[in-house]
């Protein structure tokens, strides 16, 4: 709550009310002490702390799973699309299968890795997306002010006024198959961009936050008043700082994007039914789960999704406290 | 009051341009619209059709004519079905509206107590436990957490249907029709809504005026429910509102997964059948509503936080 | 849920059920060899050593010293408001001979309120924003007697009047931020002596008020108590303002009392060096414009690690070998009630003697020294809010 700032008193008039005035540097020597001693007193933050048990689990999962999307080709597990009718439908253990089969008889496992490349390059590129455009919107207008940041910040609030799954849903329905730049959209790079475009508006808006609180900085009114160009104090001086905190949204943003696909998967508009993706297996396990049939499909996509997302909201966290930490500890 | 006024005029303002923009939603499609919407029609009908969306005439035109309509109540008519998208949204909104207000009541009735109780424990064993459980719930898309309470509550005990019953007796029957959708949405809620609440409360218990209210020698469930819950509820109230935005898209695919005829599925059949007559009102309502709430949630906290109140009338 | 958290009726105070009260004579507080500690990352701080004193009844304390002296953490040890994590507490408190000092939260609600109440430092952040005025008054009123909802708002309203509040009835009505800082004060001191308490803290009532309302406070303050027959312990950082209105001063330093006197005796015959810097540096009508105020030169101790000896001897313009390295016991000085701890006391021969050897030497020519003021007050000695930063202005 903003205070009034007090008027200043006369001394004499101060002394007829019966206390000295204080405050001012050397006419009360207890304050200025006082506030020496407070500083002290504070307790004292290290900045480093150990990663916690936590953030090496998320870290070594993260690892595993994007290690074995990448390798997928080479690894020793069943080819994508081969199917063994004897697992249909088999539940974890299966001999030669260890978590089985899904309905169609494709081997769970092979099928949950080669969902993994699918599901981590749409959240990957998706955000990559996102941050591209809308990292550099909400940098200038946060760095720029003015007439562009008005106009930024009123088209971030418009897109932001359509829930966000409606409109990535109507953009994968539009884009689908359309010729973009002389690209013809496939259904990965339809629901990559579909999902990248959805993603602008929230980060610009963190970008555009976390820009303004930065360039009002002392360093940043240094180097402009040395001459600096704006191109380089906006990449030189501010994003380096901007980036710690848009490093933390981008783990969340990579776990919401993997979801939204799965999402996207499950209602039938993913990048396509044959594919394998997380979300797919889910969808093609549903019927198998609502029956009591074979509900391991969906229970080992679900996991394997919630693992995923669960460690990229921790690893978020973590690096969002550390974040914090070094901001309160000035 | 003048903060009414200028509320209300960013309000009609936003509604415009999100309207326009549904609007433009079929001229956004590729190609004719009129070959668009009927993909198999005679060429007199697409005469008739472009006649009657007038895309023969220039576009500012259509607007306002299309505008027009929308204000008296007419949402356009699908031109396979020839129903009345408004009659279609009639029956599907007030199903999405029932799910919305069950899932944010069950989340806030959970969140609020075990938020304050976070609070006033922070850092115990019990603290601990419940935070770590409302992290892991952050991290289950409502989705999956939909499949699993289907399946244990549905298929294995059946407690609860596994799909939407197309028609509930009594009280009971609809808190149980309800019931699991409605769970798997709260849940995503119910984490967000404790954690913030959780964090305000913490530091609104550090305030003075605790000190001072324990200093009148009232009792903890007095201080905290009286002296610290209003002045904690900001956030809390914030992300309500702002979260009927995500749980409209959550409700969306759990609508799809769970066959509620509301809102969600409305539009899923109406993406999957290209009628594009009835996805755009199924856009436009839903965009409007999601404007309105926001601003409803504006105005509330000021009516909450009497400083925001008087600030603004000062100002 | 814990037990503490559905207990939620209201308790009707029958006179069995209320603290019972001693007799007349017999002191009201008494305070034996009371230590609060905090445990934090760098190691215990000693926030109040050793702090020893009684109050009779219906008498005023004057608590004194620097902010980090312990005065303030001592009132809420007394009053049992410190949080109980991280606060190692020690030492006797007797209230109307019933000791306290490790009483349970629920046994201390049965006091608080109605038998001891506070006055918090900053009226602003110390009464809810979002409750209304009278809600916040009448709610210790409906909580502790048993009377009606009409009743209690009668009272609130002559409490507000009785305060000096003009249109109470609207007032309570108003929320804490339309109120002035020292209209919220007056509500403030309002909620406090509303259940009668018999023990009124007041915590540096006056440091976050604009200098021209602080002395209508304390008088307000001084009004109430006699006319209730409250004893009062009042904390400041300001000598000034305990000046005219305590019945005994206790001055402290590095969480204990270095000197302990009847008002008069302490102005008169002050003993402790510190006593003697902060007389000096009240501002005196007397002496001309632009007189240079004494200031302390140093910084208050390190409470993690105090000084060995006497805890003020860095700082102190007396200081001897002996300073350094043993500590003054509470010393009995002539008058009545009067006592201090130092060794080589101000206004004796060996006080002088002291002075005189380090002033020889001259190594202590710096520990006390003087700054230039402005006594005019145009440039800016604007009384921060509480012990905020000072401003850099003004020197």
């Amino acid at each position: 709550m903003p205070e009034q700032p007090r008027s200043p008193i006369p001394l004499e008039e101060s002394i007829e009310t019966g206390s000295a005035p204080h405050g001012a540097t050397g006419l009360d020597p207890i304050p200025a002490v006082a506030q020496a001693i407070a500083i002290e007193a504070a307790p004292v933050h290290h900045g480093k702390r150990k990663l916690g048990i936590g953030a090496w689990i998320s870290i070594v999962w993260l690892a595993a799973i994007t290690g074995s999307a990448i390798l997928a080709p080479i690894l020793p597990i069943a080819p994508v699309d081969a199917r063994y009718p004897e697992i249909v439908r088999k539940g974890p253990g299966t001999a030669g299968h260890i978590l089985g089969g899904d309905s169609i008889g494709h081997d769970l496992f092979s099928r949950l890795i080669w969902g993994a490349r699918n599901s981590l390059t749409v959240g990957v590129c998706a955000v990559g997306i996102g941050f591209l455009v809308g990292g550099l919107l909400g940098l200038l207008a946060g760095y720029h002010r003015g007439r562009f940041e008005t106009v930024v910040v009123a088209i971030l609030d418009i897109l932001l006024s359509f829930p966000a799954l409606v409109l990535a849903l109507s953009l994968s329905i539009f884009l689908r198959g359309r010729v973009i730049l002389g690209v013809q959209m496939t259904g990965l790079m339809t629901v990559i961009l579909a999902l990248g475009i959805i993603a602008i508006p929230a980060i610009a808006r963190i970008a555009r936050a976390s820009t303004l609180t930065w360039s009002q900085r002392e360093f940043v009114l240094a180097a402009r008043a040395q001459g600096a160009k704006n191109r380089r104090i906006v990449f030189r001086e501010v994003l380096p700082n901007v980036l710690p905190a848009m490093l933390s949204f981008a783990c969340l943003a990579v776990a919401v994007v993997i979801v939204a696909e799965a999402a996207l998967s499950i209602i039938g508009a993913g990048i396509g039914p044959d594919k394998a993706t997380w979300g797919n297996i889910i969808n093609d396990g549903r019927g198998d789960l609502t029956t009591g049939e074979a509900p391991h499909i969906v229970f080992c996509a679900s996991a394997v999704i919630f693992l995923t997302v669960m460690s990229l909201n921790y690893l978020g966290d973590t690096i969002r406290q550390r974040f914090d930490v070094r901001e309160s500890a000035i | 009051m003048r903060m009414i006024v200028t509320k209300l005029i960013q309000l009609v303002v936003v509604l415009l341009v999100v309207s326009f923009l549904s609007f433009m939603l079929i001229n956004l499609l590729p190609g004719d619209p009129a070959e668009v919407i009927i993909p198999f029609g005679t060429p007199q009908a697409r005469a008739q059709l472009r006649h009657d969306i007038g895309t023969d005439k220039p576009l500012p035109q259509q607007y306002a004519h299309w505008l027009n309509n929308v204000l008296h109540g007419n949402l356009g008519q699908d031109y396979q079905t020839h129903q009345q998208a408004s009659t279609i949204i009639k029956q599907a909104l007030p199903k999405s509206l029932q799910l919305l207000f069950y899932a944010e009541v069950l989340a806030l009735l959970i969140a609020i107590p075990l938020g304050v109780f976070s609070a006033y424990r922070a850092g115990s064993v019990a603290d601990r436990i419940a935070n770590l459980t409302v992290f892991g719930l952050l991290s289950v898309p409502d989705f999956i957490l939909l499949f699993l309470l289907t399946y244990y509550l549905g298929v294995k005990n059946r407690v609860f249907p596994v799909i939407y019953p197309t028609n509930t007796s009594g009280v009971s029957g609809w808190f149980k029709a309800w019931f699991l959708p409605a769970a798997s949405l709260a849940a995503g809620q119910l984490a967000v809504y404790m954690r913030l609440l959780r964090t305000d409360m913490i530091a609104t218990l550090q305030e003075d005026y605790i000190t001072m209210a324990k200093s009148k020698g009232l009792t903890n469930g007095r201080i905290l429910w009286r002296h610290a819950l209003r002045p904690s509820s900001f956030s809390l109230l914030t992300a309500t509102g702002l979260s009927v935005g995500a749980l409209i898209g959550g409700a969306f695919i759990v609508e799809v997964i769970y066959s509620i005829p509301g809102m969600g599925l409305t539009l899923f059949n109406a993406i999957s059948q290209r009628q594009y007559v009835l996805l755009q009102a199924c856009v436009l309502v839903i965009a409007v509503g999601y404007v309105l709430i926001n601003f409803v949630v504006d105005i509330l906290y000021s009516v909450l936080d009497p400083r925001i109140r008087h600030a603004r009338a000062a100002a | 849920m814990s037990p503490s958290l559905r207990r939620h009726q209201k308790r009707p105070v029958d006179a069995g059920d209320r603290f019972p009260s001693q007799p007349l004579d017999a002191p009201l507080l008494e305070v034996e060899n009371v230590k609060t500690s905090f445990r934090t990352e760098r190691g215990l701080v000693r926030a109040v050593d050793g702090v020893s004193f009684s109050l009779e009844r219906g008498k005023t304390l004057g608590v004194v010293g620097e902010s980090g002296s312990g005065k303030t953490v001592l009132s809420r040890s007394i009053m049992g408001l410190l949080p109980k994590k991280n606060v190692v507490r020690e030492g006797r408190i007797c209230f109307e001979g019933k000791e306290i000092g490790d009483a349970s939260s629920a046994t201390m609600r049965q006091l608080w309120g109605t038998q001891m109440a506070m006055v918090f430092q900053d009226p602003m952040t110390s009464l809810n924003p979002v409750l209304k005025i009278g809600r916040q008054i009448n709610e210790s009123l409906l909580y502790h007697l048993d009377i009606s909802r009409n009743y209690a708002n009668e009272l609130s309203l002559a409490l507000l009047s009785s305060v000096g509040i003009p249109e109470p009835e609207r007032r309570l009505k108003e929320y804490p931020h339309q109120l002035s800082g020292g209209m919220r004060q007056r509500v403030m001191i309002a909620i406090a002596i509303a259940c009668g308490p018999k023990l009124l803290f007041a915590d540096e009532p006056t440091t976050a008020l604009d200098v021209t309302v602080q002395a209508q406070i304390l008088d307000l303050l001084q009004d109430q108590q006699r006319e209730r027959y409250m004893a009062m312990i009042l904390v400041t950082h300001d000598l000034g303002v305990v000046a005219g209105r305590a019945d005994d001063i206790a001055v402290m330093y590095a969480g204990r009392i270095v000197e302990k006197a009847p008002t008069s005796v302490l102005f008169h015959e002050m003993r402790h060096p510190y006593t003697e810097a902060l007389v000096r540096s009240i501002p005196k009508l007397a002496n001309p414009s632009h007189t240079r105020l004494d200031m302390i030169v140093g910084r208050p101790p390190d409470l993690v690690n105090p000084p060995t000896g006497c805890k003020f001897s860095p700082r102190c313009p007396y200081v001897q070998e002996r300073c350094r390295t043993e500590e003054p016991p509470l010393l009995d000085a002539d008058a009545p009630g009067h006592s201090f701890r130092c060794w080589y006391p101000v206004g004796t021969p060996e006080g002088r003697a002291a002075l005189e050897r380090n002033r020889a030497e001259g190594h202590l020519a710096a520990a006390v020294t003087t700054v230039a003021s402005d006594t005019n007050g145009a440039s800016g000695n604007a009384p921060a809010a509480g012990d905020a930063a000072p401003t850099t202005e003004g020197v």
